[in-house]
């Protein structure tokens, strides 16, 4: 069950999606999420999924895997489509259930809702399952650069985002491992009242919190061993650059977004 | 209580990209009483194996069998399976989480529906059994020594009376006296209670000397089975299942190449000398 968190994992392949340029991606991604806000109309919606199915294919992430992601937010998108069809206003109503009215503007709504959640689940769980956490910190620490003489500790946040990032994984495993162990000991964790189930977590999250700590003197110890201090005068074993591809990726993303908007002004 | 597998196949993600076979097809039946020892290299499917012992983990394919009975997937029966099979997971103490040491030894057996007392001289009994000192009863888990949290975690699944011990290395990590008081413990407690026990192990050492019989797996299956002193003598066999034979059996092997006669199954360096002192004394008589 803990195994389906795809969110934020890395899924390691040869692709030309892997290939490009963490910069170019992570700020195409940003575009992307900013596109999905603004297109309206079903051609706009039409090119969003068009494209990222395009992406996918190119990513080489097996499509299964990817929607797998999708499951752990599954709740919320349905709490979000129910909420949007019951509680638009209007007078169109298609049915009613339990004195709530569904309004056909609601059920249109949550359509396009339900569409835009999946979209920037998706786009940003492809950022992520194609670049590996190394160059997602440079690119992190790349866009936020600019707004460093305002105090925006650039390096630091990027590191901590790695960090967090680099460990989800580790500590999935650990708390599987740990509710196995209290398993063995007769520890039951799905039955009972809401208060009771909270309870039964308790011989697990103590566990995991003593070993995250652990790890992260762990961890900082390493750092410092390595002369860790920060992000003054360091140097990139692989610095940064672009190539022909990051080019051409960078004007059809342009051209997309820029497609993706105009086709909901028209249609 | 006898567990046996039939068959038993387990897949880590199964149909996916990582698909694993970490078992394949294992038939093997644990009698009670015994004390077995399970060795083979990192991955060889060992710990995956015993998490079917108590019906943690279900067979992809094939049967686990509890005193003659389907484990299944029914709750009662997978909290009884629990219960009777006993079972520590590698680097144990890292599952401590209660206030005191008694208290979190108590987990189990108050999992199991016994009032708070019951629980607790179950827990006491227990960590006596395994040499924890009464004095530390009281103390936090967490402030305890590395061999003594071990111990207070072995504590905490004997509390809850099991027939079967399965102990996932239980020496790992620790410092050779802990290694040592440990293992001992394990097997005074199996006298005691009359226990079966299943030691999985990387160390051949500490199976030649302790267990009674020898399970070798090594890609997932089951690459021979047999009394310490046989499987041993195959030497070449366990090295092409990335073991080593115990030291004192290299040791025979080369003092008999050099003209001794050292018999097999002597497996302790105080029963290495004495046979190569006799030999000795026999040869100055001569």
């Amino acid at each position: 069950m803990l195994k389906d968190i795809t969110v934020g994992q890395y899924y390691p392949a040869d692709s030309p999606m892997h290939r490009l340029n963490p910069r170019v991606k992570l700020l195409a991604s940003l575009a992307f999420l900013a596109a999905v806000f603004i297109i309206s109309g079903v051609w706009g919606y039409a090119l969003a999924v068009a494209m990222t199915a395009a992406v996918i294919a190119a990513s080489r992430v097996p499509v299964p895997y990817l929607f797998r992601g999708l499951r752990s937010i599954l709740f919320m998108l349905l709490f979000t489509v129910a909420l949007n069809v019951f509680f638009t206003p209007g007078d169109d109503v298609v049915f009613s259930l339990w004195g709530l009215r569904a309004t056909a503007s609601g059920v249109a709504v949550a359509a396009r809702t339900c569409v835009r959640l999946t979209l920037i689940i998706v786009g940003s769980s492809l950022l992520t399952l194609t670049t590996t956490s190394i160059e997602l910190t440079d690119a992190i620490e790349f866009s936020l650069k600019p707004f460093r003489p305002v105090g925006v500790p650039a390096h630091e946040i990027a590191m901590m985002m790695t960090i967090a990032l680099r460990f989800i994984p580790t500590l999935t495993e650990e708390l599987d491992k740990i509710m196995k162990a209290q398993a063995a000991r007769g520890a039951d964790f799905d039955t009972g009242g809401l208060i009771r189930k909270a309870k039964s977590f308790v011989p697990v999250l103590v566990p995991l919190f003593v070993s995250a700590f652990r790890r992260a003197d762990e961890l900082a110890t390493a750092m410092e061993a390595r002369c860790y201090r920060g992000g003054v005068g360091r140097t990139r074993m692989r610095p940064s650059r672009l190539y022909r591809r990051d080019y051409i990726a960078i004007v059809l993303a342009a051209f997309a977004f820029t497609a993706m908007i105009a086709a909901g002004r028209i249609g | 209580m006898p567990i046996e597998t039939i068959n038993l196949t387990y897949k880590y993600n199964p149909g996916a990209a990582f698909e694993k076979t970490a078992v394949r097809g294992v038939s093997l039946t644990i009698p009670d009483g015994a004390y077995i020892g399970l060795v083979g290299r990192t991955g060889s499917g060992k710990s995956t194996l015993i998490q079917h012992f108590n019906g943690l983990l279900k067979p992809t394919e094939g049967r686990v069998l509890l005193d003659g009975e389907d484990i299944g997937s029914d709750k009662k029966r997978l909290r009884d399976a629990r219960r009777r099979v006993g079972l520590v997971f590698q680097y144990p103490e890292q599952q401590l989480f209660e206030i005191t040491v008694e208290k979190d030894a108590a987990f189990g057996p108050s999992n199991m529906g016994l009032s708070a007392e019951e629980a607790i001289g179950r827990a006491r009994e227990s960590l006596r059994l395994v040499g924890v000192p009464d004095e530390l009863f009281g103390r936090s888990p967490f402030d305890l020594s590395g061999g003594q949290k071990r111990r207070v975690a072995i504590a905490g699944v004997l509390a809850m009376r099991p027939g079967v011990l399965v102990l996932d290395e239980p020496t790992a990590g620790l410092d050779p006296e802990s290694r040592a008081a440990i293992l001992g413990n394990i097997a005074e407690t199996r006298r005691r209670l009359g226990i079966t026990v299943v030691l999985v192990s990387h160390s051949m050492e500490d199976v030649a000397e302790h267990a009674e019989e020898v399970i070798v797996m090594s890609a997932g299956t089951v690459l021979t089975r047999g009394a310490p002193a046989d499987v041993f003598a195959r030497e070449d066999e366990l090295r092409a299942a990335g073991l080593a034979p115990p030291l004192m059996v290299s040791v025979a092997r080369e003092l008999n190449r050099r003209g001794f006669s050292i018999p097999r199954g002597v497996f302790s360096p105080r029963e290495m000398a004495e046979h190569i002192s006799k030999e000795l004394r026999d040869c100055l008589k001569t």
